[in-house]
């Protein structure tokens, strides 16, 4: 399905015109959110297959952003993403948080969770083993929490 | 569709596609309506008689119940579905209508009724693929045997040979008076369903919703799509296509029993195979499908026009089916 078609499925109400999709309303929503989240396509009708890797996760964050909600889960939003788009992804977390909307990101790479997040719960063999402000824990104390002594002990 | 994060390595830029890489995909799209013309402008050339407005009307007459069956077909296996018991939910639909006219109800109640069983028997069919994980092949496979067993108990094995005023109404060319007059009847049920499934697929959301289950049923669940209602829907509208699908047919050669549409459930699959539909789902259309059904009534015809014995129709239907898919596959 194209990038237009993709960004809309969620809430296809919203494009609707009694009760009719209106392929010119489909075409604004998803131009304005490839403008907003800068997504790499040569045009909303590409199919989203034929993007990269990051400008696909970029369009699922769109389709996740037209639900309107007031709280994200987003699971490993950074996987198999160049570091552009990376950065790019932060940006768009830390400008919904900044709107006032809950973010909570569930990935592996710490590393790069630490980058863009505001509060860090470390999960070992599925038990909460630190809750932490980003900004004051390092990578290798979070490391030292989910697989060294540290989580071990605690 | 978008589930799979993480597929950077293999995804290719849109912008990055060559030109003749772009053409490659348009010829392929319009590949049936280039062997159509190769075997019209060629059988023109052996017969006189081909090339008649009479000869296209037969064609379209014959071909119009398997197109309207297949415009049904084509949206559920763009939905990742299909459905087998089209040839005997037709003659189901067919025999409810042929033996209450028989014990001399209105026409309108008898194909009240005969529509409503057929839609009946698809709502099942929705409800059985919805709440089962078992692919609707095996499901609508068991539904077409019951039904075949339906059909034969209802009618004892022999045929109802008066349709009525259905026969009045399907069985001939439009009427004096009417606008296409001359027209077979039965190309007026046609183009609606065409153009009903082509605006279906384009600009409803259930069309909408049909084409992202079949792209990807699990990004779909994820996108907040209800996927089993939306299911029951599809089966549901197929039934009820399989319905009108059956009056005319009744109606057309006057009869109502259990073979009156043997091989439908796959001649309506190959068809909308031939016209790109993907068999499973994610991609196809109402005119795409119409191509292929067009393919298939003009080649039909051109075998008898050629001299040859029905059974090379079915030789060359089968040998455009296999082309037909390695073309699908090769356009990927």
């Amino acid at each position: 399905m194209s990038v237009a078609a993709n960004v809309t499925l969620v809430d296809l109400g919203s494009v609707c015109r009694f009760g009719l999709l209106s392929l010119a309303r489909e075409r604004a929503v998803a131009e304005r959110f490839v403008n907003e989240l800068s997504i790499t396509t040569s045009s909303v009708d590409t199919p989203v297959r034929n993007l990269s890797g990051g400008n696909q996760q970029k369009v699922l964050l769109a389709k996740a952003l037209t639900a309107e909600a007031s709280l994200l889960v987003l699971e490993e939003p950074t996987q198999g993403v160049d570091v552009h788009a990376k950065a790019e992804i932060h940006r768009i977390v830390r400008d919904l948080a900044a709107q006032g909307k809950g973010v909570m990101v569930i990935s592996s790479d710490v590393r790069d969770l630490l980058l863009f997040v505001d509060r860090v719960i470390a999960l070992r063999a599925g038990r909460i083993v630190g809750d932490t402000v980003a900004a004051d824990t390092s990578y290798a104390q979070l490391l030292d929490l989910t697989v060294g002594a540290a989580g071990a002990a605690a | 569709m978008s589930s799979e994060p993480g597929t950077g390595a293999a995804a290719v830029d849109e912008r990055r596609r060559s030109l003749p890489d772009r053409l490659r995909v348009d010829i392929f799209a319009v590949w049936p309506v280039a062997v159509m013309i190769l075997i019209i402008v060629t059988t023109a050339l052996r017969s006189s008689r081909y090339l008649t407005v009479f000869n296209f009307e037969n064609i379209l007459s014959q071909i119009a119940p398997l197109g309207i069956v297949t415009m049904g077909q084509a949206v559920l296996l763009i939905s990742g579905g299909l459905d087998l018991s089209v040839g005997y939910n037709i003659a189901l639909s067919s025999i409810v209508t042929g033996l209450l006219l028989e014990h001399g109800y209105p026409l309108w109640l008898a194909i009240a009724a005969g529509v409503g069983a057929a839609t009946g028997v698809g709502f099942c069919n929705g409800v059985l693929v919805a709440q089962n994980r078992a692919h609707p092949f095996i499901i609508t496979l068991g539904v077409s045997i019951f039904l075949f067993g339906l059909d034969t108990q209802l009618t004892g094995g022999a045929p109802v040979n008066d349709m009525k005023g259905l026969y009045t109404a399907f069985g001939g060319n439009l009427p004096a008076g009417f606008p296409f007059f001359g027209l077979p009847s039965l190309a007026i049920p046609f183009v609606i369903v065409v153009l009903l499934a082509f605006a279906f697929l384009r600009w409803t959301p259930l069309g909408r919703r049909a084409y992202a289950i079949g792209g990807n049923e699990e990004a779909a669940y994820l996108s907040g799509i209800p996927v089993k209602r939306t299911k029951i829907y599809l089966y549901t509208i197929m039934g009820a296509i399989v319905g009108l699908a059956g009056m005319c047919l009744a109606g057309e050669i006057n009869e109502a029993s259990f073979n009156l549409a043997q091989n439908f459930e796959l001649e309506s699959i190959a068809c909308a195979v031939i016209g790109g539909t993907a068999l499973f789902g994610g991609r196809g259309g109402a005119f795409r499908s119409l191509q292929g059904v067009a393919l298939w009534g003009i080649v039909l015809n051109a075998i008898v026009f050629a001299g040859l014995s029905s059974n090379y129709q079915q030789m060359a239907l089968g040998a455009i089916i296999v082309v037909a898919v390695m073309v699908t596959r090769a356009q990927r």
